[in-house]
């Protein structure tokens, strides 16, 4: 009967022991699942303000987007899913834009706005470029598109905005057409947000 | 008959021009798309007073794009990596850079022996185009592609783009890529944001 009691203490005693870590006596694995998780976007959130320059380097005829993502107020609310952009974006962001090029083409004076004159051809510089004209907006915009033609070896533009690749390269291509008086087949685009 | 066939598009081009006279008649043909390059978005503050990289890079993603190589590793070990190493490399056997100041060591390999550093290139190469590891005593500190055009391929252009189009995305302050024309060659240069007074040294052709 003692006997009896004694095993009937043990028993659940062995069940714990059996059951614990203890019994796989040995180093603890490495990976203690401690691993960060992964962050989940929210896809309903609004997009946030991003306004992208397009810009040249005439030494090679190559195109930035320069994409400028602008921190939204806490008083900012969305329209249509997009939240506000400024009204006004100081000069400052555009010559940070500019230097997307600058660093890359190695002489800054390549480096222009790619909404360009009449006339640019024959004096390629900045002041014959807008900068308000090379950007658009993601409050009232998708896309970014540039429409060009070649002087000899120089690529001539301007830039249109729209809420769809066609429409943007539509509104650059009559944008050119109409300020340079000519034909403008050189074209291309790309989201304003980004990736 | 005839003089009606000839007279009629004469006139009606006439009528075009004369309807357009300030657009210079547009050239039907076909439409060419230009390639847009995007480095990596910038954050701004609300106020547009202070700015930041959007993205946080580090040398892991610069790795992942040139199948592990990174700046800083030894001339034996970016040639390990490569898909058809040197047999034997040390440092006093590589040749000397003379355009950089300082003691500049380099290896070249050809363009279609870089493997994933071609990084998957379509257009046309020249067949003398090669690239370069340039090393300082701190170890790999500039990859330089340089594209010689020849009669096969009268531009390389499009392959330069292609490649730096690839780097582009990258931050600056991961890896700095630059694209020039030297002579007949394109160069896109892919260097180490940290390597100081070397980042300013371009090559020019015939200058070694």
């Amino acid at each position: 009967m003692g006997g009896l009691r004694r095993l009937c203490r043990l028993v659940p005693v062995l069940g714990l022991l059996l059951s614990s870590n203890a019994v796989n006596a040995g180093p603890l694995p490495f990976d203690l699942q401690l691993s960060v998780p992964p962050v989940i976007a929210d896809s309903q959130a609004p997009a946030g303000c991003t306004v992208t320059y397009l810009i040249a380097d005439t030494a090679n005829n190559d195109l930035y987007a320069a994409r400028m993502r602008i921190a939204s107020a806490e008083t900012d609310s969305p329209v249509n899913n997009r939240l506000p952009c400024p009204a006004t974006v100081p000069p400052r962001v555009a010559l940070r834009a500019l230097d997307v090029c600058t660093n890359r083409a190695g002489e800054a004076k390549y480096c222009v706005f790619a909404d360009m004159s009449r006339g640019f051809e024959s004096e390629p510089d900045i002041r014959n470029t807008s900068e308000n004209a090379s950007r658009c907006a993601s409050d009232k915009f998708s896309d970014i598109g540039v429409a060009c033609w070649m002087s000899g070896k120089l690529s001539v533009c301007d830039v249109g905005c729209g809420n769809s690749p066609n429409e943007a390269v539509v509104q650059a291509r009559a944008r050119c057409e109409d300020k340079q008086q000519h034909s403008c087949p050189i074209t291309a685009t790309v989201p304003v947000s980004g990736p | 008959m005839d003089l009606r066939r000839t007279a009629m598009p004469l006139m009606l081009a006439a009528s075009q021009a004369c309807a357009q006279p300030a657009v210079t008649p547009a050239v039907p043909g076909p439409a060419i798309t230009q390639r847009i390059f995007t480095p990596p978005p910038v954050q701004w503050d609300n106020a547009m007073l202070s700015f930041r990289p959007a993205l946080q890079q580090t040398a892991r993603d610069f790795a992942n794009l040139t199948n592990g190589i990174v700046f800083g590793m030894s001339p034996g070990a970016v040639n390990a990596q490569l898909p058809a190493p040197y047999p034997g490399m040390s440092w006093n056997e590589l040749s000397l850079a003379n355009e950089y100041p300082g003691e500049v060591r380099y290896f070249g390999i050809r363009i279609e022996n870089a493997g994933a550093l071609r990084m998957g290139l379509t257009a046309c190469t020249g067949a003398g185009s090669y690239m370069v590891f340039l090393f300082s005593s701190r170890g790999l500190f500039r990859m330089s592609y340089r594209l010689i055009a020849d009669k096969g391929c009268p531009d390389t252009g499009e392959a330069a783009r292609e490649i730096f189009a690839r780097y582009v995305p990258i931050g600056q302050t991961v890896a700095l890529s630059v694209r020039y024309r030297t002579g007949r060659t394109e160069v896109v240069d892919i260097t180490d944001s940290t390597a100081g007074y070397l980042i300013p040294t371009r090559w020019r052709q015939g200058a070694n």
